[in-house]
């Protein structure tokens, strides 16, 4: 009988919420000790241009919990005012 | 008092505001809610209590939030209501913030929060707060500063005072 080479099968898909799932993980961690604020700060940014840019409902709970993440990161790590400017300049309540 | 024109444009309020719209129009109702939150926390950070309240009566918070959610929402409140010195309103979120709030062993720090709020508006209506409050096993060191006020004599004869 022949024995059929194992086909390698193909990696398993990733689905995007793993990845910000992770992002938050690491999020959290880096805002346990001062010295790692500022890269909060840069790592919550990216991962709610990313959210952004998915556009999925599935993510919507751990957005959720990624802009909580986001403002606690400039709260211990920088001033608002400092914040970058985005893309979108909606005109703001006034 | 005039904020700072800077905090006021500050982009990560627009930020903010922009995806509590979004999150508003998809009916994503845990985001809104924590975003909601979020710029509460930021402008009540920076004593922005006027944009605060603005923002509070141009948004609907989702009535399907999470309880964490509305726990903050309540404990807001309070606090705005408080400095606005519409101590009846405080004291009726505060107790919604207490209700929702996690089980005190697991979240301590905002079961204190709020009840210190709580005990200072309880003394500023002219009631004296419950005392079973002060031995609490999480709340006993955090109120001590309160309870000394409320033990002393001269918390008492101001209490008669107010019931004049």
């Amino acid at each position: 009988m022949e024995v059929d080479a194992a086909s390698p099968k193909p990696p398993p898909e990733t689905v995007p919420e793993t990845e910000i799932y992770f992002r938050l993980l690491i999020l959290h961690h880096l805002l346990t000790s001062p010295s790692t604020y500022s890269d909060a700060i840069d790592l919550a940014n990216e991962t709610v241009q990313k959210i952004q840019s998915l556009n999925r409902r599935s993510l919507d709970p751990i957005a959720a919990r990624v802009w909580f993440a986001l403002e606690r990161a400039y709260e211990l790590g920088g001033e608002l005012s400092d914040a970058r400017p985005y893309a979108h300049w909606p005109p703001h309540l006034s | 008092m005039a904020s700072p024109p800077f905090l006021v444009d500050a982009p990560l309020f627009s930020l903010f505001l922009a995806a509590q719209r979004t999150a508003s129009l998809r009916h994503d109702d845990e985001t809104q809610a924590s975003l909601i939150n979020r710029l509460l926390r930021s402008y009540l950070h920076y004593s922005l209590y006027d944009q605060a309240d603005k923002l509070i009566s141009k948004t609907n918070f989702p009535a399907s939030a999470p309880n964490s959610q509305y726990a903050r929402y309540h404990y807001f409140l309070g606090r705005i209501k408080a400095v606005q010195l519409d101590y009846t309103a405080a004291h009726t979120n505060l107790q919604q913030a207490i209700r929702r709030a996690p089980a005190p062993k697991l979240a301590p720090g905002f079961y204190q929060a709020v009840h210190k709020l709580f005990v200072v508006v309880e003394l500023l209506m002219g009631d004296i707060p419950d005392r079973s409050l002060f031995r609490h096993p999480v709340l006993e060191k955090a109120l001590r500063g309160y309870f000394d006020i409320v033990k002393g004599d001269a918390f008492s004869l101001l209490c008669g005072f107010h019931s004049r």
